[in-house]
């Protein structure tokens, strides 16, 4: 489920593996950032602009996040 | 960089799927094969073989269930081991972080464990397994638990929270230095760590396990009155005021202030531990007068010696414990709930030395701690002819020489000096001879005239010292007598190591 745009990803997969993380894809990279710490797992760090647009799905996304992996917890 | 962090390891250049089984080609010319039911969520069914198709990042798929996209990373983690390696350390670190951004949070807020764990309606051990970052938790798990402090998820997200964790105390050497800031000095932490822990502590960087940090919190935070959950934080500590603050408390001249109130806290602390097991009723009441105390003494105790002074002291219902460490503190007496206690700090084997601070804290006892929970810390070396001259110190050095000397301390000092014609060769001589003619032991009579010289600035120390009687040690005297007063198995097991590591040597 995409909680960003059509240029700024937010996606949150089902049966995706832990921890719980988003995929930030934009520019034709990805970062994969942990919910709800903010940690990177992986690719370039989130500008301040790009983190508060994460933050604020950030209720919705771990919403969604045990909705599609009730079994990751 | 790691392999993970490079687009051409993660872009997905081509997928496809032939009779379950998924062959994909990355960008960097991985190619990778796997049975698509071990990347599948669970639950997806009649999964449309021809509709695969993949971006960059994922690929998709067309079920019963709607469009299933697979990511990846998912991949990777069922064909790398390394990357699967990276994941797990990642989600371990992950768990360790929400936990001790969610303590953080509950320390800003003055928020116990016990108290969270009943706000949310969860259990204690729940609270302890999240914050030590022992288990997963659901995110409608944390946020109850946030929501029971008045956080919200987004407060987890602080990154400022992070950088606490990593200036949190966990090494043996950062939490002495801790310590050290409050004033409570190695040898001190030393007294209060555990034999049975100390054994297994190395001085290095390395985080100490879990329970060794639970069980040398329990010690000092029952000593200094801390909240357990504090002492190992990056909360800051503090020695409270209450053991100095009821003190006759003289400004030291030396030293620091903070060492002083700390040690003060732990000597205060072993003063109530043996207050509460000396159940034993007096056997003499409090004498009026000085008179009315040296015949009382002498009524029931031939000599003047520390092992009479110090029974002498435990039958008028005084605990009298003796510390030997170094350091700024020298002595102290309490009345703890209408009970008083004694403690002496010497750091020299001379009996008459601890007999005469004996004799200065009991005129304390008697005549300044009547009122319930008061006290006197001694914050320098007690001397006759010390700096200590507040009313209350030149009285108890008054009634310490006038029990030892009667009231002839600077009378037989001149005598002495008199007959050592006033050349400091002959003084040891003439000493001997005062002490058979005046019946006073030697001992007394040389320490009275070395504090006396040394207000001239003349060091007879020395000599002195040839008269001191130094065995069985002052410490090992006032330990034993106290073990046979008191019964220390009848504590509970904290209280008796603390006890028995303050009073062995």
């Amino acid at each position: 489920m995409n909680f960003g745009t059509k240029h700024f990803k937010i996606l949150v997969y089902a049966g995706d593996h832990p921890p719980p993380h988003c995929h930030v894809i934009r520019k034709g990279v990805e970062t994969r950032v942990v919910i709800p710490t903010l940690s990177i797992l992986s690719g370039p760090e989130l500008s301040k602009k790009e983190e508060r647009r994460v933050l604020k799905s950030l209720d919705a996304m771990c919403n969604e996040f045990d909705r599609l992996n009730p079994f990751q917890h | 960089m790691n392999n993970w962090d490079n687009l051409e390891y993660q872009k997905i250049k081509t997928a496809i799927l032939d009779k379950g089984m998924l062959s994909v080609v990355f960008l960097n010319e991985d190619q990778v094969d796997l049975p698509l039911s071990t990347v599948l969520p669970i639950g997806a069914a009649n999964i449309d073989e021809s509709s695969i198709t993949n971006s960059e990042f994922d690929i998709s798929l067309k079920s019963s269930q709607g469009e299933i996209f697979i990511p990846w990373d998912k991949i990777r983690i069922l064909t790398d081991t390394r990357f699967a390696q990276e994941t797990v350390k990642k989600t371990e670190e992950n768990s360790k972080l929400i936990g001790t951004r969610l303590k953080t949070l509950r320390e800003k807020k003055n928020i116990k464990s016990l108290e969270l764990a009943e706000r949310a309606g969860v259990t204690p051990q729940t609270i302890t397994r999240i914050e030590k970052g022992y288990t997963d938790v659901s995110f409608a798990t944390l946020r109850k638990l946030l929501a029971a402090m008045g956080y919200n998820l987004k407060d987890l997200a602080n990154h400022e929270l992070s950088t606490l964790k990593t200036e949190s105390v966990k090494s043996l050497q950062s939490f002495l230095k801790k310590l050290s800031s409050l004033g409570i000095d190695s040898s001190l932490a030393n007294k209060i760590i555990p034999t049975g822990i100390k054994k297994r502590l190395t001085n290095d960087r390395e985080d100490l396990p879990d329970l060794i940090q639970t069980e040398i919190a329990t010690y000092f935070s029952r000593i200094f009155d801390w909240n357990l959950d504090d002492v190992w934080s990056n909360k800051e500590l503090h020695i409270k005021d209450v053991p100095a603050q009821l003190a006759y408390f003289k400004t030291p001249a030396r030293g620091s202030i903070n060492q002083i109130k700390a040690y003060s806290h732990y000597a205060y602390y072993l003063a109530n531990v043996v207050c509460k097991i000396n159940t034993k009723a007096s056997k003499f009441e409090y004498p009026g007068d000085i008179e009315e105390c040296k015949n009382v003494f002498y009524k029931y105790y031939e000599k003047l010696t520390l092992v009479n002074l110090v029974n002498f002291t435990w039958d008028l219902g005084i605990s009298v414990i003796p510390l030997n460490d170094q350091g700024v503190f020298h002595g102290a007496s309490w009345n703890i709930n209408n009970k008083h206690v004694i403690v002496l700090k010497q750091k020299t084997d001379s009996h008459a030395r601890w007999i005469f601070d004996l004799l200065h804290e009991l005129y304390h006892v008697f005549t300044h701690l009547e009122n319930e929970n008061t006290s006197v810390i001694e914050t320098e070396e007690l001397n006759p002819f010390g700096n200590n001259d507040t009313p209350e110190e030149l009285e108890a050095n008054s009634f310490a020489s006038q029990f030892i000397f009667g009231n002839r301390s600077e009378e037989i000092a001149v005598a002495a000096l008199q007959k050592a014609k006033y050349k400091i060769e002959y003084l040891k001589k003439s000493v001997k001879e005062i002490s058979e003619s005046e019946h006073i032991n030697p001992d007394f009579i040389a320490n009275y005239l070395a504090f006396r010289l040394q207000v001239s600035g003349q060091n007879w120390w020395g000599t002195a010292y040839s008269f001191q009687i130094t065995d069985p040690s002052p410490f090992m005297i006032t330990s034993d007598i106290l073990k046979k007063r008191i019964s220390i198995q009848t504590l509970n097991p904290i209280d008796r190591n603390l006890l028995s590591s303050a009073i062995n040597n």
